[in-house]
């Protein structure tokens, strides 16, 4: 069997079996319902999927970040080779920034409004490494600086509510980075940003992961973001993995049907319209409460099986993974045949 | 078809100012100026643009929901621009608009019969029976079940939401449809879905749409002409193939490349540097010269900094930049550099 695109060292992160349900009152809601995900080092590994999928809940169980509402088990959940399943809060406070960073959506509501940019960065120094006075300041200098940041000494005496969207984008990029984490979970970052101004963070958290070499969880829901900058791929819908691949293979040949309809679903900007394909349906509301594939009341392909038995990931020839009874076989031929 | 048909909408010099209040004092902020656009009957017109360039304006002002500080707005000939009370309402039913949040945009506590019914019980006298038998035919239309006529926005799905805002739109057959960011909350599946019955739609009501979107895979797909804005001003417009593969301003050059691609590998082509400058003050000359790289290809001349470019055709600028006539050569200069 040809080696996997996969990490090929001990991952950074490893997930195994990932639950997450939120108590309701009056009932329990299903997140996130059996994930595996391995990321690996200096990798960029995307999640994509739509609302409700899950992807966003992952990455916060990674960072010890959900509320007291959330249910979390998982067989395996290792950062760096350490088990996260069992820690108090004090231990992942200081997992958080050192070994794990987030840059979140909405940079502005991820400020506190009454401190400068500055104080908030010196606050996390002071804390996570000790570094204080001079050698802080010159660290909050630098790490600007390496973010691109135009005029880092004004931006160091700012509000938030003094920068725009994207000055903030990097300084929270900035304030992630203080720490060198080995991981960084990046959830939408360039989601609420203008097209150009995405852009210019694009390339910026790419360049500074070639240039660091952390390892990236990227959320995105954006296709096209995912082909820039992340190397693997997983797909996930209604709260599990439906296929994962290296990004070049997702793109050249999407074997999950909801890959294919999800790809096939984007208006196209570099090139004249043609039909847009859609998917007909929408994401079930608990993933929790589903028997079968959870993707096949919107399948086109959707067989007797996929009613009554899950389809659990299983490779292909070339690396690739999916779960799906139907595109399994079909794939494996044409995988076989390259 | 070869008569002159006169536009539906025809904006000409619009200007909109705000006045602000700051601790710095008071000023005027101009979000729109000087906009001339035409809106044929039936033609899907997109409007782009970053956070701040003045679509939203613009199209509060061709909505009337603000009045214009300067210039003029006609409505299939006749000048609406300053129209007031009753000939105001009567304005209305032409021109409707969709909002970009589908959920909050309608009331939580009207049912999905009463959301579409209302427009109608507004403006127009039918009977009972005539109500129910076209807010029936509008959710057939938009594509809802009849079923969920009794239920209530937070019982919708988001792209169900947008459909019986879609459905209020239409009910008085307007001519012209704004549809202000109408898919961005919604997820990729759902999008094409709404997108699709948008098209089928305006071919079948003969609709006009004025179509405001920063996502410009959506406005590449449902728009026949685009118009690209830039702090206030419209800097370029045309047919969509031409400002998707051949744009004459440096602008729409970036901003029609800088969303990565699905189906390419690879850095984009052209990356611009730094903000869209604050409103409150503008750069002066071009206010794209800050940002622009065929200023810097040209050797930064002294015309972007001291005069303000505009569109004129006949004198071979087809988009508000002073080398206009250059951009398109310069262009594979700078991304073959």
């Amino acid at each position: 069997m040809v080696t996997p695109p996969g990490p090929v060292s001990e991952p950074v992160l490893r997930i195994r079996d990932l639950r997450v349900r939120f108590r309701t009152p009056g009932r329990r809601v299903t997140a996130v319902s059996g994930i595996d995900l391995d990321v690996g080092q200096g990798e960029i590994l995307g999640v994509v999927g739509e609302t409700g999928c899950g992807k966003t809940v992952t990455g916060l169980s990674v960072l010890g970040l959900l509320p007291d509402t959330a249910e979390v088990e998982a067989a395996e959940l290792r950062l760096l080779g350490r088990d996260l399943t069992s820690l108090t809060d004090d231990q992942w406070r200081g997992l958080r920034g050192t070994d794990v960073a987030m840059v979140f959506q909405n940079p502005t509501g991820s400020f506190n409004p009454v401190f400068t940019i500055g104080a908030q960065m010196r606050d996390v120094l002071a804390a996570h490494d000790g570094l204080k006075g001079r050698a802080a300041a010159a660290r909050i200098h630098e790490v600007l600086t390496a973010c691109a940041m135009p005029d880092p000494d004004r931006v160091i005496g700012s509000y938030p509510h003094q920068l725009s969207g994207g000055m903030l984008q990097r300084a929270m990029l900035a304030l992630a980075l203080l720490s060198r984490p080995k991981l960084l979970v990046a959830d939408e970052p360039t989601t609420a940003l203008d097209v150009t101004i995405a852009a210019q963070i694009l390339e910026l958290i790419l360049g500074l992961q070639r240039e660091m070499g952390f390892s990236v969880l990227f959320i995105t829901h954006d296709l096209g973001v995912v082909r820039r900058v992340c190397s693997r791929v997983a797909v996930l819908y209604a709260g599990r993995v439906v296929e994962t691949a290296g990004t070049a293979d997702l793109f050249r040949a999407p074997q999950h049907p909801y890959t294919r309809g999800l790809i096939a679903a984007v208006p196209r900007t570099h090139r004249a319209a043609g039909a847009l394909a859609t998917i007909r349906g929408s994401v079930p509301p608990d993933p929790g409460a589903i028997v079968g594939c959870a993707f096949r009341e919107r399948c086109e392909l959707a067989i007797e099986r996929c009613a009554t038995e899950r389809p659990e990931l299983r490779s292909l020839v070339g690396g690739q993974r999916v779960a799906c009874h139907v595109a399994t076989d079909e794939a494996g031929a044409t995988v076989a045949e390259r | 078809m070869s008569a002159p048909v006169r536009p539906l909408v025809e904006v000409r010099g619009l200007v909109k100012e705000f006045e602000v209040k700051g601790h710095r004092g008071s000023g005027v902020v101009r979000a729109v100026t000087d906009v001339d656009l035409d809106i044929m009957p039936g033609e899907a017109v997109g409007l782009v643009g970053e956070s701040g360039s003045g679509k939203t304006t613009l199209a509060r002002n061709v909505l009337r929901l603000v009045e214009p500080s300067a210039g003029t707005i006609r409505l299939d000939g006749t000048d609406v621009t300053h129209l007031k009370g009753g000939a105001l309402r009567r304005l209305r039913p032409q021109i409707q608009v969709v909002f970009q949040d589908p959920v909050g945009s309608l009331d939580p506590r009207m049912s999905v019969f009463d959301l579409i019914a209302e427009p109608m019980r507004a403006h127009r006298s039918l009977s009972r029976g005539e109500l129910r038998t076209t807010v029936e035919r509008l959710l057939d239309e938009v594509g809802l079940v009849r079923s969920l006529r009794d239920r209530r926005p937070h019982e919708l799905s988001g792209g169900q939401c947008q459909r019986v805002a879609i459905a209020r739109a239409i009910s008085l057959q307007p001519r012209l449809l704004i549809l202000d960011e109408p898919t961005s909350a919604l997820d990729v599946s759902v999008q094409a879905q709404v997108l699709e019955l948008l098209v089928r739609l305006r071919a079948e009501h003969d609709l006009a749409y004025l179509l405001i979107s920063h996502d410009l895979g959506v406005i590449r797909y449902l728009c026949e002409r685009v118009a690209v804005m830039y702090l206030g001003r419209i800097v370029e417009q045309g047919p969509t193939e031409r400002i998707f593969e051949d744009a004459r301003h440096p602008y729409t050059r970036a901003l029609v490349l800088a969303r990565p691609d699905v189906d390419a590998d690879g850095p984009p082509r052209l990356l611009l540097s730094g903000e869209i400058p604050s409103a409150t003050a503008p750069p002066p000359g071009c206010a794209f010269h800050p940002r622009c790289w065929l200023r810097e290809q040209l050797g930064r001349p002294q015309e972007c900094e001291t005069s303000v470019p505009t569109i004129d055709e006949r004198a071979g600028q087809p988009a508000a930049c002073h080398f206009a006539a250059q951009t398109s050569e310069r262009f594979e200069r700078e991304v073959e550099g």
